[in-house]
């Protein structure tokens, strides 16, 4: 499966969500879509499933433009933060309602799944706690084996053991079927090593997209005295700065190029950290 | 073996040296067999392709050898490979370190080199 | 084929228990008048009508459907096209049963008349142009008004909904002006002159594509419809 988006932009009445977005995602592989609140990711995947039009440039998939195409949309599975089931439907009811809609759905899969998270098939969706509602979004997304499926933050209310079994879930998946995920969550430092890919997107405009792999090796750190650093990183792009006693820390984009001097300390930074860095350059008006 | 994987190298690296290791500890003998990709990947909660990465370097650098359909097994010269490895790797990666911090602390090369020999 | 297996399903599941509780009501009402008309026949004269409440109630029904269920449908991977044309079957198909249960209330009701003094007067719109009209075309006019309804409802809904508050109550205001400005310019006398030429049979049919033709204004609208109302 593959995802272009040709000049994409969104803007409701008070702002743009999305501006002249251009990106292609390749799968099958897990990819982590990240950004910090209101940054455009619901807007995009809401692009994506086809639910809202762009406001000019198109999403395409496999080609074909994904708004009101049934042919693409019915291999795409969107489960979203909430409001993923019809208020009076039981969750056995959903899960059926759910199955004439997918080819490939995997309705033994979803039985087992039931079990796993320990869900009532007769309950009402209306009565279910914010937890059993994700669980209940997490089996649909798993059952429906779309060769797309999206997880738009799909652990809300669930505790530290159920989001594990998510992780397992996901990987198990991915082993025996291949599909292209993206998953979306605040999480980060315990989804990351699950990406194969990472996408950030910042203030409607796509900020990277890398393997995960190469992360290390694209954005740094770099520690030491003030006067080094800023001499040091005056050629690089530089995402965020701070001073501390008497040291300066410059997060970097590397870009394949490297550092060797030896008066400066090298660190990793952590997809968190990195947009931890991203909303306080964004509050502070640093980068534009 | 430490079962969490931190954030200072890429995690196939880290799996790698996981496997490494292992087999320099002993843990996993010549013709042992070694888990799958997907039990890696699961163990730690990572992709199953960056685990694949890891575990396919190994395959390259004939550490471990594939048998179709069984499963990855550590080969028979697996030590020899990996030991001859480390050691073209332990100039740059602890001596050098040690110099440098060595030289930030005042301590002299004959004050290092008896510490050598104490240690 | 298996998508519209499964808006149906959505449908039945998502409208059933209104459906039910109101035809519990309405059943229990006939029911009640029944049972006052066997006691106290002689001196009380009962007026019914069936049909009107259930007009009410299915135009009620649609004029909420699309927030109900279109963001549902379309994050099933249904097209907007596809949306429309599987609510269309469905009011069909609800239209359908709408218009039998109160043919069978009807008969219902007939048939305890003959038990009972004095009758029970079934009010019906239909009586208006012919009180004799036979059972299956007093089914027909039923079946032709309630899809009427919820073709009309449906608009109202996707006026609201495409246009946020202010829109709807804008052109509904416009709506409440037409017969206002009829009385003034005397539009409602070739009207009313048209009704009560036309034959029932084309009043039928022409509400019939009154109704199809409201439903394909819906579908355009529809297009370009994002999943969030306005």
């Amino acid at each position: 499966m593959k995802i272009e988006a040709r000049n994409v932009s969104k803007s409701y009445k008070q702002k743009q969500a999305l501006k002249h977005l251009n990106m292609t995602i390749e799968g099958p592989k897990i990819v982590g879509f990240l950004g910090h609140n209101g940054a455009g990711k619901t807007t995009f995947l809401n692009m994506l499933s086809g639910l809202i039009p762009a406001t000019s440039g198109e999403l395409f998939v496999n080609g074909q433009p994904v708004f009101n195409c049934p042919t693409i949309l019915k291999d795409i599975c969107f489960i979203a933060e909430s409001g993923n089931f019809q208020e009076e439907m039981t969750i056995e009811q959903s899960l059926k309602a759910t199955s004439f809609f997918y080819r490939h759905w995997d309705g033994q899969l979803a039985k087992e799944l039931l079990k796993t998270f320990a869900l009532n098939p007769k309950d009402k969706v209306k009565n279910l706690s914010k937890g059993m509602a994700s669980a209940l979004g997490i089996i649909t997304g798993f059952a429906s084996n779309a060769p797309i499926t999206i997880f738009d933050e799909p652990y809300i209310g669930l505790d530290v053991a159920a989001r594990n079994t998510f992780y397992d879930l996901l990987i198990e998946q991915q082993q025996d079927n291949p599909r292209l995920f993206i998953l979306s969550t605040h999480l980060i430092d315990e989804a990351s090593d699950l990406f194969e890919e990472v996408i950030i997107i910042n203030e409607g405009e796509l900020l990277l997209q890398r393997n995960y792999d190469e992360w290390h090796e694209h954005v740094i750190a770099v520690k030491g005295a003030p006067s080094v650093v800023e001499h040091v990183t005056a050629s690089f792009e530089i995402i965020f700065k701070q001073s501390f006693m008497n040291e300066m820390t410059a997060v970097i984009y590397l870009d394949g190029k490297t550092i060797d001097d030896l008066n400066v300390k090298l660190e990793s930074v952590s997809l968190q950290e990195m947009l931890v860095y991203l909303s306080k350059q964004q509050k502070e008006g640093l980068y534009k | 073996m430490n079962n969490t994987l931190n954030n200072e190298k890429p995690i196939f690296q880290q799996i790698r040296e996981r496997i490494e290791d292992a087999i320099l500890d002993g843990v996993l003998q010549p013709e042992d067999r070694v888990p799958s990709t997907n039990e890696f990947a699961k163990e730690y909660q990572i992709n199953p392709a960056t685990a694949g990465k890891g575990v396919n370097e190994l395959v390259d650098k004939g550490v471990i050898y594939k048998k179709r359909g069984v499963g990855m097994f550590v080969s028979p010269e697996a030590r020899t490979i990996l030991i001859a490895e480390r050691k073209d790797n332990f100039f740059t990666q602890y001596i050098q370190p040690l110099k440098s911090e060595a030289t930030r602390l005042g301590i002299s090369d004959e004050d290092l080199k008896n510490m050598l020999q104490r240690g | 084929m298996n998508t519209l297996k499964g808006s149906l399903y959505i449908f039945f599941q998502s409208y059933k228990k209104q459906n039910i509780v109101f035809w519990i009501i309405l059943l229990s009402i006939v029911l009640f008048l029944i049972f006052i008309d066997a006691t106290f026949g002689e001196n009380v004269k009962l007026f019914l009508s069936v049909s009107i409440p259930v007009y009410i109630f299915f135009s009620i029904m649609s004029s909420k459907l699309l927030n109900k269920t279109m963001p549902y449908f379309l994050k099933l991977g249904l097209s907007r096209n596809q949306y429309a044309l599987h609510v269309g079957l469905f009011f069909i198909a609800w239209s359908f049963i709408g218009a039998l249960f109160i043919a069978c209330i009807h008969k219902g009701i007939l048939f305890s008349n003959t038990f009972t003094l004095h009758d029970i007067i079934i009010f019906h719109p239909v009586y208006f142009f012919d009180p004799s009209l036979p059972f299956f075309l007093t089914f027909a006019f039923d079946f032709a008004i309630l899809l009427f309804s919820l073709a009309s409802g449906l608009l109202i809904n996707v006026v609201f909904y495409r246009l946020g508050t202010v829109g709807g109550y804008t052109f509904i205001g416009g709506l409440i002006f037409i017969p206002i400005l009829a009385v003034i310019f005397n539009w409602y006398q070739p009207l009313f002159d048209l009704l009560n030429n036309v034959t029932f049979i084309v009043l039928c049919t022409s509400l019939f594509f009154i109704s199809l033709l409201l439903y394909g204004i819906i579908a355009v609208v529809l297009q370009k419809a994002s999943a969030i109302p306005a």
